[in-house]
Order: structure tokens, then C-alpha cells, then sequence
């Protein structure tokens, strides 16, 4: 930004701002002289600020003040009658909070301008997120104004340790970002870590949390994530007091938590909620879930193409003849129904509420019984594609993972048969083991060393041997490690 | 470029592997011996859609041993001669006769069949009236296991008949025949010395407790 100065003059500071703004309908400049003669310059944005805040709290004192001049320190200190305003001296600072809703006061004879916060703008309140439904427990989320989003995980860490350390990131949005944290708690390295990652950042627009996410994160091009999203105040305080870091972007809902480790893909937010047992019987089906969808289909077409001895007689005979007359080889076969499966999910997404189901019902039974009729395709393909397809939802952190691995292990299972599965599973089991997440590693929990921290790993243990620390960053970073 | 070629990778291996070719799966095999050499009967378990039951179709083919019989009869069917689930091998009392160990070894070492596979003498009539009296698939299978569970006829798959016919050259097998009723059942055991049919044993002469 151009350098800018103001002088003591209040017409040329307001002849500057209106230059400034030239072009754009939505600012508002507001004189308001005094009774005793004390002149000064509101200047807003319609629509950014609380009206009512700027009627009873900036315009109403100046005018009813009794003075002829002030400075802007005591029009800051004794006439504005707010909660948070301040003399700015930074032209970039004072800008920066303009365009986000403040408000900004000139007094005659004074070259420093004031700013009032009185933001305003209209928000949505703080429901349930769509895609992280609980059947009991909170049911607050996050919502796109960023203050409010602090104050839903401060209302849950009543800890003075809790660390809230805002940047700007963007060129163009010049968007507030948050590093929350518990000092003491979260391993002040990783702090920093992060923060230079972000700092070092140089981008035009950061209008969501998976503008940073993908910036930031190790191992870009792996389809298994390794930062956290939740779009739940309970789930970031959770992760916090585990050792976490969570960054908050302001105009996104989602909030990053960092580091982000294999096992909480399987976790949900119900498993804390509802009895241990309950919960690590949906852990394990969730588990089964992610084998299953990335592996049936692929068995299915190795046992099929290479391996008819391994499937019970009479179940041979059923899909023998159901694959009689399908023009396409199974494993072609397998392939088309799972790109019309993720093809279908697309359509699902995209469509309105209403249109959606519509889509579920023709393209799920319609269209299926329709492909099985005209030998299309095999009746038990059509079943292992939707089993696969429905097992994938039960890991929504994982379905980019499942998506990629589903295909991989099928052109697998295609051209070596089961050999070839197992020796796929093998590189995503070591690809995985190499995998860090900020420097830690991504299976720590599942690695024996770790003894202590695996009551919450696979299974949930009960909440009464759950340890308090149970998160091993802290002593478990490599040593030379960069965090 | 390189990436593209990565991506494309996995398409082309699954372009051009793998087959699709339409199977005859075959439950149980009968041989017999005739004047100018040997009958194989496959039964071939038919089931056109899902909603039908599997059912049986049989095929015959002469030759002169085994490989040329397989060969022959895989040749009339639209698909592959599928040997993997077959799980009976019914002989005649005559192709029993003969030394049947090239036959158990061809079995276990040149095709795809389970070493499971039970094999049977059949007294009375051919193996192949005997294979095509069921109209039910593994009826027979079912019939040898139920018996061998319950000690009425010998345990005896392929694996173990070889075991023994390459350790001593003599064996015993279970035996069916057609009862006066027609009905397929249990026919004692047939004895087997240098690695050909010596004799049958009813169930009360092995004191198996049998009463066939």
C-alpha cells in the first residue's frame, strides 16, 4: 500500500478517505459537529457495522459533547463512549480494520485517526455442522465469523494458558488467521513451526482453511490428510488440550488442527460421548469399513480373474451365471460401476435437497436394476461396487484415500490378482509409516514403543483409565526434528 | 508427461491382463473303460441367471487316456473346462481294473483339481449311469462325505489314494452302486492291490458296522 498521511486538517482528511474510496457505494462519511463546535468525520462501511453502535456510541457523544476541540486521544478516552477503540498510527493497520467493519473517527486539528471496533456484519448462528452430526453431545459449530469461532473455544478452555495468536495472510483478502494453542500443554517448537510455515506464505487470497491446509501440510500430494478439519468448537478444544495447535481462519467454518495422526480418521466425535463399548465397536466397523471399500472390489475381481478355486462352488456358479452375457470383463466391468458410483455421489453432492434424493433413487435402484436387466452388468458386481461404495461413508476423513486406493488396488488385483492386493496393502503400509504429520509421525500410536498413548488409538479405553496427557508430541519428536 | 504415463499405467495393466472367459465348471467325473479305450462323463453344473438353481449336464468324450479325454471334452464346451470345484471321480469297475495311478498322479500334479477330490469304484453298472442317475449338483459329493463322517465308506480323496497306492500299492476305496430301487448308495469298499482292483468288501465284511 501507497504511503498515506493525514494532517491536522479535517476537510483534506476527508477529501483523502473519499479519494481512497472512490468508486465504492458502501462507504459513508458521517459529519457530526457539537454543540460547543467540536467537528469530526465518521467514516463506515454500510452493512459492515452494528448502526446502533455508531448512533449511540460514536455520533450521539461527539454531538452532545461539551467541548469546542479534542484530541483524538481524548476522544478515544472520555467522549466515544465504546468498549474497544484506539488512537492508529499504522495507515496499513488502520485499514485493515476499516475494511473489516471498524470504524474510523477524524477530530479537527488532529492527524491521527480513531478506531472504534463496530463490527456488525450479519452472521449465521452456530448449528450443528451438517457433516459432523452427533446422536449426543454438543451441538454447536463453527460458523464463518471469526470472533464468535474464538469465543465458542474459549467458552470450553476456561485455562489462562490458552494462547490465541493472530496473522495476516493474503495480499488481496489480507485474511486474520489464528494459531490457538495451551502453552505449556502444546510443544512450543510445533508453535513455531507453524507459524513460520504461515508467515512464510505468500498468496493473493485466503477465503478458506483449505487455502492454508494444502499449503502447509507434509506430504502434499498424498491423498490420506494430515492436518485435522472439524467444524466443531468441542473437537478443537479436545485437540488443544491434547497438545494441539488449531488455526482459525476467518470466513471459514473449518477450523486446521495440527498434527493430524492415522487414528483419528476413525475417530468421531460421538466415540467420547456414548459408552466406551459402544464406541469401539463403531471404531472397529469403521476400521472394517476403510479395508472393505478400498479391497472388496479388488478382491473380487482377482478372485474372479485369477482365482475361481478360492470362491465357494455354489457362490461361483451364481456369479458364473450372472456374468453370463455382460459384454465386459469383470474387471473393465468392476472399473465402469465405480466411476457411475463416485459419478453418482458428484451428482448427490451438487444437487439441491430435494433433486438429491431424486438422484439417489434413479441412479442407486433404477438405474442399477435397469444395468442388471439389459446385462450391463452382473448383478453381484452391481452389489460389491454399492457395499464398497456404502463402507466408504463410514470414514468420511478417508474418502479420498478410498477413492484413490480403491482404483490403485483394482488395476492391482487386475493384473496380479490377490498377489497383487496384498503387495498394494504392503506400499500403503509402508507409504503410511514414512508419513509425518508436523514432524510426528503419522502411526505413532500404533508404533509398540508408545505403550501409554494407545488407549486411544485403536480402541477408546474407558474414561477412567484415560490419562489426562494422553497426546506423546511432546516426547516423542525425532530428535533434529524441525519443530 | 511422466505423471500422465504413471496415471495410465494401471489402466493399460488392466486392459491387458487378466481373462474373462466363460467357465464350465465341472462337479464330478466318471471313467470308464470300453472297447476302444476309455469314456469320460463330466457332470457340468449349468445355471443360466441368479434366479435358477445350478443343474447338471453331462458330457461324454473317448479317447485313450486322460489328458486327450480332458482335452476332447474341454473342446465341446463354449468356456474352459473348470475342474477346480469338481469333487467326485467315479470308476468304472473295469477302468478300476487297471493300474490307476498314472491316473491319481495325472489328477494331482498336471491340472487344477482339488486334491480333495473323493474318488469312488462303482459296482454293477457304469460309472457314467451312476454319475447321470442324480439330478442334483454334489448330490454325490454329499453322499460320500455324509458316509465318510459316518464311517459307512472309506475316507478317501485323491491325495490320500495316491499316498498310499505309491507307498504299498494297495488302497481302499469306497463303492457305490444303483439299488433295486435305482437309487444311488453305498456299496462297501473296493480293495486295491498293485494299484489295481482286486476285490469289493460289503460293510459287514470290513466290520465297519455297515449295512450295505
Amino acid at each position: 500500500m501507497e504511503q498515506i498521511t493525514f494532517s491536522t486538517d479535517l476537510e483534506s482528511n476527508i477529501r483523502l478517505m473519499k479519494a481512497i474510496f472512490q468508486g465504492d457505494n458502501t462507504f459513508v462519511t458521517r459529519r457530526a459537529v457539537g454543540h460547543k463546535g467540536l467537528s469530526c468525520a465518521v467514516f463506515f462501511f454500510d452493512g459492515m457495522v452494528n448502526n446502533i453502535a455508531i448512533n449511540q456510541s460514536v455520533v450521539r457523544p461527539i454531538v452532545c459533547a461539551d467541548c469546542e476541540r479534542a484530541t483524538a486521544d481524548e476522544l478515544c478516552q472520555t467522549i466515544l463512549q465504546v468498549n474497544d477503540s484506539r488512537v492508529e498510527t499504522d495507515a496499513s493497520k488502520l485499514f485493515a480494520s476499516f475494511l473489516y467493519g471498524d470504524t474510523v473517527v477524524f477530530t479537527e486539528g488532529d492527524a491521527r485517526p480513531v478506531v472504534v471496533n463496530t463490527k456488525g456484519f450479519s452472521v449465521r448462528s452456530a448449528n450443528e455442522p451438517e457433516n459432523e452430526r452427533v446422536l449426543s453431545g454438543p451441538r454447536e459449530g463453527f460458523t464463518e465469523c471469526f470472533m464468535p469461532n474464538l469465543a465458542l473455544i474459549r467458552r470450553r478452555l476456561n485455562d489462562k494458558r490458552l494462547k490465541f495468536t493472530f496473522l495476516r495472510i493474503g495480499t488481496r483478502t489480507n485474511t486474520v488467521v489464528c494459531l490457538c494453542y495451551l502453552a505449556g500443554v502444546c510443544e512450543q517448537k510445533l508453535v513455531s513451526h507453524l507459524r513460520r510455515k504461515l508467515e512464510k506464505l505468500d498468496v493473493d487470497s485466503v477465503l478458506d482453511a483449505n487455502y492454508l491446509a494444502e499449503r502447509i501440510r507434509d506430504h502434499r500430494w498424498t491423498p490420506f490428510p494430515t492436518l485435522g478439519t472439524t467444524e466443531r468448537p468441542d473437537v478443537v478444544a479436545a485437540r488443544l488440550v491434547e497438545g494441539r495447535i488449531a488455526i482459525v481462519v476467518d470466513g471459514s467454518p473449518v477450523v486446521l488442527t495440527a498434527p493430524f495422526l492415522f487414528q483419528e480418521c476413525f475417530q468421531s466425535n460421538d466415540d467420547y460421548y456414548i459408552s466406551f463399548l459402544q464406541a469401539n465397536l463403531s471404531r472397529v466397523l469403521r476400521v472394517l469399513g476403510f479395508l472393505f471399500t478400498i479391497s472388496f472390489p479388488a478382491v473380487y475381481v482377482a478372485l474372479l480373474l485369477y482365482h475361481r478355486e478360492l470362491v465357494p462352488a455354489r457362490l461361483l456358479f451364481a456369479v458364473s451365471a450372472a456374468q453370463r452375457g455382460v459384454p465386459l470383463p469383470v474387471g473393465w466391468e468392476t472399473l465402469l460401476l465405480l466411476f457411475v458410483l463416485e459419478a453418482l455421489k458428484e451428482a448427490g453432492a451438487r444437487t439441491p435437497g430435494a433433486m438429491g434424493q431424486t438422484m439417489s433413487i434413479v441412479g442407486g435402484l433404477v438405474l442399477g436394476q435397469a444395468a442388471v436387466s439389459a446385462r450391463f452388468a452382473a448383478a453381484p458386481t452391481v452389489i460389491v461396487v454399492a457395499i464398497a461404495g456404502v463402507s466408504g461413508l463410514m470414514v468420511p476423513k478417508l474418502q479420498t484415500a478410498a477413492l484413490w486406493l480403491r482404483f490403485a488396488l483394482l488395476a492391482a488385483a487386475a493384473a496380479y490378482g490377490l498377489y497383487g492386493v496384498g503387495l498394494a496393502l504392503a506400499l500403503v503400509l509402508v507409504w503410511l509409516c514414512r508419513m509425518h504429520s508436523c514432524s510426528v509421525p503419522y502411526l505413532l500410536n500404533f508404533v509398540p514403543r508408545v505403550q501409554a498413548e494407545q488407549e486411544d488409538a485403536w480402541l477408546r479405553a474407558p474414561w477412567f483409565f484415560m490419562r489426562h496427557d494422553r497426546f506423546a508430541v511432546k516426547r516423542d519428536l525425532k530428535k533434529g526434528d524441525k519443530p | 508427461m511422466k505423471l500422465l504415463a504413471k496415471l495410465l499405467l494401471p489402466l493399460a495393466l488392466l486392459v491387458l491382463s487378466g481373462c474373462s472367459d466363460e467357465v464350465s465348471p465341472v462337479s464330478a467325473l466318471a471313467l470308464d473303460k470300453t472297447a476302444n479305450g476309455y469314456r469320460l462323463t463330466a457332470e457340468i453344473v449349468r445355471q443360466d441367471s441368479l434366479d435358477d438353481t445350478a443343474s447338471p449336464a453331462y458330457l461324454s468324450a473317448s479317447g485313450q487316456d486322460l489328458p486327450e479325454l480332458i482335452q476332447t471334452l474341454g473342446n465341446l464346451l463354449p468356456g474352459e473346462l473348470y475342474l477346480s470345484h469338481a469333487q467326485v471321480l467315479l470308476l468304472g469297475e473295469s477302468a478300476a481294473e487297471e493300474s490307476i495311478l498314472p491316473l491319481a498322479d495325472y489328477l494331482c500334479v498336471d491340472n487344477d483339481v482339488r486334491l480333495s477330490l473323493r474318488v469312488a469304484v462303482v459296482r454293477g453298472c457304469t460309472a457314467s449311469d451312476l454319475l447321470r442317475n442324480d439330478d442334483e449338483v454334489y448330490a454325490l459329493s454329499d453322499m460320500l462325505d455324509r458316509a465318510a463322517q459316518e464311517g459307512t465308506l472309506p475316507d478317501m480323496p485323491l491325495y490320500r489314494a495316491a499316498e498310499v497306492l505309491h507307498a504299498s500299492g494297495t488302497a481302499i476305496l469306497p463303492a457305490l452302486h444303483l439299488d433295486e430301487y435305482g437309487q444311488t448308495a453305498p456299496a462297501g469298499t473296493a480293495v486295491f492291490a498293485n494299484e489295481r482292483l482286486s476285490c469289493f468288501l460289503d460293510g459287514s465284511e470290513i466290520g465297519g458296522g455297515s449295512d450295505a
